[in-house]
């Protein structure tokens, strides 16, 4: 599985890893990941570390989820970037929409 | 030979004979010895008077000789003077045409150069202009003061289009994957019309066994019966249209599945483009930023080297200029030399005067002495002491 989704301790907190290709293949798991019913949590978390590629769909896919749970800007954080995705990311302006750590 | 010693002893031998000889006849008296001593007398007077005459003689000749070699010498020492004031005249008087050429070479020679080198200096202060009008238009503030083109505007619109470059792809991945999302609700409203229709079919089936229940009833009625059984093929017809039907309709749907399924797929290949496009030409903006600003200081300071050459370059010319202004102290020095060489001249004309008329040597010989004198004493090089002199006094200088 390429996706990963964690709940922590406190159950407040879901982080969702991506392993190898950030890409439109991933389109149903990655919904499923978000659009579950996750009980209480209210935070959510992306995890880059393992993500080696993203193309735009992968940017289309996190704007959806931002879309969905309905989230400001900056509310859902990023994590674990490498340069290149953060240069993606960066051009994409998504520093504005997402907390990219 | 000649000397007054000679003349003495001579004489005094002579006289001293004589005497010995008269003394010795008076001493004896013999008419023999008296002859032979008359004769002794008369031989040694012959003698004496023959070897003074002779050396007169002799002295006379070479008096002759001198005199002779002195107006050979006088003849000689005339027409070198001639020659002298004819070399002189011959060499002096081209020195003034010489003299004026010269005054001319150089005031022609400094006018060209005054003129060039104003020349230079009004091209290199255009040459400077041109730049800074470069270097503004570079800033975008031609000479109406436009904000025109400029590296910073051309680099910033750049920048605001790969920027919307950006946002289109970013919005166009947003909607392609909600349209995907959509494709797949589909899908599983497609799955549940499935079901219904599962629903459907068994329904129908069960109506069908229920015609069949109703016929054998029917039949089992008899004639009473056989209305009933009407009733019941017609129901058990329509059953079997529906179910018809309803295949029609699964399969349609299955249609529907496949062309969404399709459509999924297109919309996955428009949603998924490749960001590292976008990344190089950003990447490459960034580089063309940095080499543009590198250029431009490049440039300034460039201007700015190039406005202290200018500068440079006025300083020199000036200096040139003020160099060239020597015309009045080369008229002076020409000027000088003129009169010079007049000077001479005037005193070999009078030489030559002198010599025309036969004076002889020794005034000759003192007027080239006094004429020398005159020179030194009133010539150039005292004049040229003088002025310098009284110039250093007043605290400038001819010279330049």
């Amino acid at each position: 599985m390429s996706i990963k989704t964690d709940i922590s301790k406190n159950e407040d907190t879901l982080t969702i890893s991506i392993d190898g290709k950030f890409d439109f293949g991933l389109l149903k798991e990655f919904r499923q990941a978000y659009s579950t019913d996750n009980g209480p949590v209210s935070k959510y978390v992306v995890d880059m570390r393992r993500t080696e590629t993203m193309d735009s769909s992968a940017l289309g896919m996190l704007l959806n989820m931002k879309k969905f749970l309905n989230k400001q800007d900056r509310e859902i954080r990023i994590i674990n970037c490498g340069p290149t995705l953060k240069k993606i990311l960066l051009i994409a302006r998504f520093d504005k929409k997402f907390r990219i750590d | 030979m000649n000397t007054t010693k000679y003349h003495i002893s001579n004489f005094g031998a002579a006289w001293l004979l004589t005497v010995v000889v008269v003394g010795a006849m008076y001493f004896v008296d013999n008419r023999h010895f008296s002859i032979l001593a008359a004769a002794l007398i008369i031989g040694i007077w012959t003698i004496t008077s023959w070897r003074l005459s002779k050396s007169c003689w002799l002295a006379e000749n070479r008096d002759h000789t001198a005199i002779r070699q002195q107006q050979h010498l006088e003849q000689g020492i005339k027409s070198s003077l001639n020659n002298l004031q004819k070399v002189s005249t011959q060499e002096l008087s081209p020195l003034h045409e010489t003299i004026n050429q010269l005054h001319g070479v150089i005031s022609d020679a400094t006018r060209k150069l005054n003129s060039s080198f104003n020349g230079l200096s009004d091209k290199s202060t255009k040459q400077q202009k041109i730049m800074q009008e470069v270097l503004a238009t570079f800033q975008g503030q031609d000479e109406d003061n436009q904000q025109g083109f400029t590296f910073d505007s051309f680099t910033a619109q750049i920048n605001e289009t790969l920027r919307n470059y950006v946002d289109i792809l970013v919005d166009v991945s947003d909607r392609s994957i909600e349209s995907a999302h959509k494709m797949h609700d589909m899908v599983a409203q497609m799955d549940e019309m499935f079901k219904l229709m599962q629903d459907v079919q068994s329904l129908s089936e069960q109506t069908n066994l229920l015609a069949l229940n109703a016929a054998i009833e029917a039949a089992r009625a008899g004639e009473a019966g056989r209305g009933f059984a009407v009733v019941s093929e017609e129901v058990r017809r329509l059953s079997d249209h529906s179910r018809e039907l309803n295949e029609q309709i699964k399969d349609q749907t299955r249609l529907v599945k496949e062309s969404l399924s399709d459509a999924s797929r297109i919309v996955g290949h428009i949603a998924s483009l490749d960001m590292n496009l976008a990344i190089n030409a950003k990447g490459n903006m960034d580089d063309m930023i940095n080499r543009l600003e590198r250029i431009n200081q490049f440039i300034g300071r460039s201007l700015e080297a190039s406005a202290a050459i200018s500068a440079g370059i006025k300083q020199d010319v000036g200096n040139a200029i003020t160099a060239l202004q020597y015309d009045d102290t080369v008229s002076q020095m020409t000027t000088y030399m003129e009169h010079a060489l007049i000077k001479v001249q005037q005193e070999c004309a009078r030489l030559k005067q002198r010599i025309d008329h036969g004076a002889p040597i020794e005034d000759l010989l003192a007027e080239i002495n006094s004429a020398l004198q005159r020179l030194l004493q009133e010539g150039y090089a005292k004049q040229r002491k003088a002025v310098y002199a009284t110039s250093m006094d007043e605290g400038e200088i001819d010279l330049f």
